[in-house]
């Protein structure tokens, strides 16, 4: 029985073995997953009363799993510095300016539909006039300056990105308590800061887009083949990686040239 | 691991094991060796491997050739051995009761 060729399985075994696996412990999942799958393929009938089997001692592998120290993956453990240091950085760093930029420019241009009110006013419409007044303004006022201080660095790109960079890099490294990444963060930062101050090198139309791009690919890049991060951590840098790719969009288009125009403006 | 709860159907797969200690066995197969539902001896078997009375390793096949996951096998150890044979002697002795006058 147990010798015989290999079957494929149907979609309700494969179903059942994948929701019998994302109970288990992250790291022991794939193990038994592997398990559950060869035996079902070899097994010529009673499949799912071999799932039912496993359903009900499913309690007692998790226990088990735990017990035996399966639960806790070899590489999770050590949870990968480099590539958790570049993700945070990347979240905070690259983060802030393109979720900032999404919320604040395409976001707001098609919800308040910017081009309809420009073409029924005949003028400009002033970006500010979109927040609400009085006391709730107060209220919101640390989220709209971080907001619009984020999307003008998207916006920018270039300096003040690698600025951005660097301070998200400082933090993490504060964070994580590695002394070298805090100290070559601010360095960046100050540099990055100085270059558009003191040297008077262009803050703006200096990158079109492509210094978020870049970042945005490396971003995706983590998001897509780290195995160390966790799954938030992944689909946030795959939704910034995106948003970054979005940006440099904007930039080589009428309709991003459009948006960027009435932000800006 | 002397404290470990010694289960009929752990005594089943202590005692299939140990028909052959030096021959390594997946999953399926020693289920079907020790009379077990099949699905239900993976905990059992993890409890074990915690416990260091087996080793396990993954199959080393290709898997696109083979057209299936790679198996785990599992092996058991010296401790493995002497702690079954024990589980096993403990089981099968015969239970002193209490006397009947």
């Amino acid at each position: 029985m147990t010798g015989a060729a290999p079957a494929a399985l149907t979609t309700g075994v494969r179903l059942a073995v994948a929701t019998l696996a994302l109970l288990l412990p992250a790291a022991f999942r794939d193990r038994q997953r592997a398990e559950w799958t060869a035996d079902l393929m070899t097994l010529p009938a009673g499949r799912w009363r071999y799932l039912f089997g496993a359903a009900r001692t499913l309690p007692a592998l998790r226990a088990a799993a735990h017990r035996a120290g399966l639960s806790r993956g070899p590489v999770a453990a050590a949870a990968s510095f480099p590539s958790d240091a570049l993700a945070r950085t990347l979240l905070a760093g690259l983060g802030w300016p393109v979720l900032s930029w999404l919320l604040m420019v395409p976001l707001r241009y098609f919800l308040f539909d910017i081009p309809g009110r420009i073409a029924a006013g005949g003028g400009p419409v002033d970006p500010k006039s979109l927040w609400p007044s009085g006391a709730l303004f107060v209220v919101l006022l640390p989220l709209i300056l971080a907001l619009t201080f984020g999307a003008y660095v998207a916006l920018a790109g270039g300096w003040l990105l690698a600025a951005s960079i660097g301070l998200a890099g400082a933090a993490v490294g504060v964070g994580l308590r590695r002394l070298w990444l805090a100290v070559a963060g601010l360095s960046l930062a100050a540099a990055a800061l100085l270059a558009v101050t003191v040297a008077g090198l262009p803050m703006f139309d200096a990158d079109p887009g492509y210094g978020a791009a870049l970042l945005g690919t490396t971003a995706v890049g983590l998001g897509l083949w780290s195995r160390t991060l966790s799954r938030w951590q992944r689909g946030w840098l795959l939704t910034i990686g995106l948003a970054a790719a979005a940006v440099l969009a904007a930039h080589h288009t009428p309709l991003g040239a459009a948006m960027h125009t009435w932000y800006l403006d | 691991m002397a404290g470990m709860r010694m289960t009929t159907p752990r005594l089943l797969v202590l005692r299939a094991l140990l028909d052959d200690p030096s021959r390594e066995r997946y999953g399926l197969d020693l289920a079907t060796e020790a009379g077990l539902e099949p699905g239900t001896i993976y905990p059992i078997l993890v409890a074990f491997e915690g416990a260091g009375w087996l080793s396990s390793r993954e199959e080393e096949i290709d898997v696109h050739a083979a057209g299936r996951p790679r198996r785990r096998y599992y092996l058991l150890t010296a401790a493995g051995v002497t702690a079954a044979r024990a589980a096993l002697a403990k089981r099968s002795a015969p239970r002193v009761g209490r006397l009947a006058w």
